[in-house]
């Protein structure tokens, strides 16, 4: 006679699903945004991005990279303004690793590695989408072009995103930063990516585009 | 102005000090009670787990029930306090996360995103957005 143990079966897990957008209306929005950003933001200018952001937005970058090996090369910026909480038990330091204002958000972003990141590989969440406030994070891989090797490094953001005059600005961003997996590696880039080279002239942000007007972004 | 410089950080200082509250009753939760995880969700709080959407707290509570049991190590940890411009007097704090899930012998690196609210003098969550490193497709 045996006993009824639990049968735990990781297979048990939830399937993951695509992107989630809480209201259907959004997500065209949001993708737009992604899009556009992704463009400046893996160009060789980052500076049109302010547009994007309140004048009084907040910005965090966190990082975990490997001490040694391919995986820690060109990553002494984002080690330099990482603000791991759990590293970084220092006050000042968490105050002066959270960057203010949309001036000196450009300017860090413009001193992170010139990047190219897989479209493919990005997966949106978007649990709130109310008149006031989105919450959105999006997840995916992307390469250095200082990396000689072309190295896959994989990134979660989230942004709170508000209306601000005809459209939509950032007020809160946190990037984290780290090493892709090995199945990551293996499914990414697997579509050439246009070269930031040919995507023309550059565009200019309209994160800040009003969804048809009378249609909230609630139900 | 040496006033508003000390207000702007000690409200960011004590984002960073709710942040680590709440993530080890969040994870120790997780680990080991989870019958107590809607406490720390609004009645109307969200979570996206994997792209699966699951809306107020007792469903929330229930999902989660029914995972296999797990070990959270957490690498990564960052806070900000939201702007008011966005939740006005509502003091709201987004808190990301990076780590290692051990779902029985499955480990898999994640990342999360909250969203918490001051209600009644207690932070809850409002929205929670949950995704693996890797896409778990079987």
């Amino acid at each position: 006679i045996g006993f009824e143990v639990d049968d735990e079966d990781p297979s048990k897990l939830p399937k993951s699903l695509a992107s989630y957008f809480a209201v259907p209306g959004v997500r065209d929005l949001v993708l737009k945004f992604i899009e556009q950003y992704y463009q400046i933001f893996d160009s060789d200018d980052r500076r049109p991005l302010g547009a994007a952001y309140t004048e009084d937005a907040l910005f965090s970058l966190a990082c975990t990279f490997p001490e040694s090996g391919p995986g820690s090369r060109y990553t002494n910026i984002y080690v330099a303004e990482s603000r791991n909480l759990k590293k970084l038990n220092n006050s000042d330091k968490r105050y002066q690793n959270m960057i203010r204002g949309r001036d000196n958000i450009i300017a860090l972003l413009c001193k992170l590695p010139i990047t190219t990141h897989d479209p493919e590989s990005f997966t949106v969440d978007v649990p709130i989408a109310e008149a006031t406030l989105i919450h959105i994070t999006l997840t995916g891989v992307f390469r250095q072009l200082s990396d000689r090797i072309p190295l896959v490094r994989s990134f979660s953001r989230t942004f709170v995103v508000i209306p601000q005059g005809s459209g939509y600005c950032i007020c809160n961003e946190t990037l984290f930063v780290t090493t892709a997996t090995i199945e990551q590696q293996k499914k990414s880039f697997k579509n050439p990516v246009p070269s930031s080279s040919d995507s023309g002239p550059s565009p200019s942000v309209t994160v800040p585009t009003t969804p048809a007007s009378g249609q909230a972004l609630t139900q | 102005m040496a006033a508003l410089v000390e207000a702007d950080r000690m409200q960011v200082l004590s984002a960073c000090t709710a942040a680590e509250n709440f993530t080890k009753l969040y994870y120790q939760f997780q680990d080991k009670g989870r019958h107590k995880l809607h406490k720390l969700y609004l009645d109307e709080g969200k979570l996206v787990w994997n792209g699966n959407p699951i809306e107020r707290k007792e469903n929330i509570q229930k999902f989660f029930e029914e995972l296999p049991t797990s070990v959270h190590t957490i690498t990564c940890l960052d806070s900000q306090p939201v702007n008011v411009e966005a939740v006005g007097q509502q003091s709201t704090i987004l808190v990301t996360t990076a780590g290692f899930v051990l779902f029985k012998d499955r480990k898999s690196p994640f990342q999360q995103s909250f969203l918490l609210t001051a209600k009644e003098d207690k932070w809850k969550v409002v929205s929670d957005i949950f995704r693996f490193q890797d896409q778990i497709t079987v």
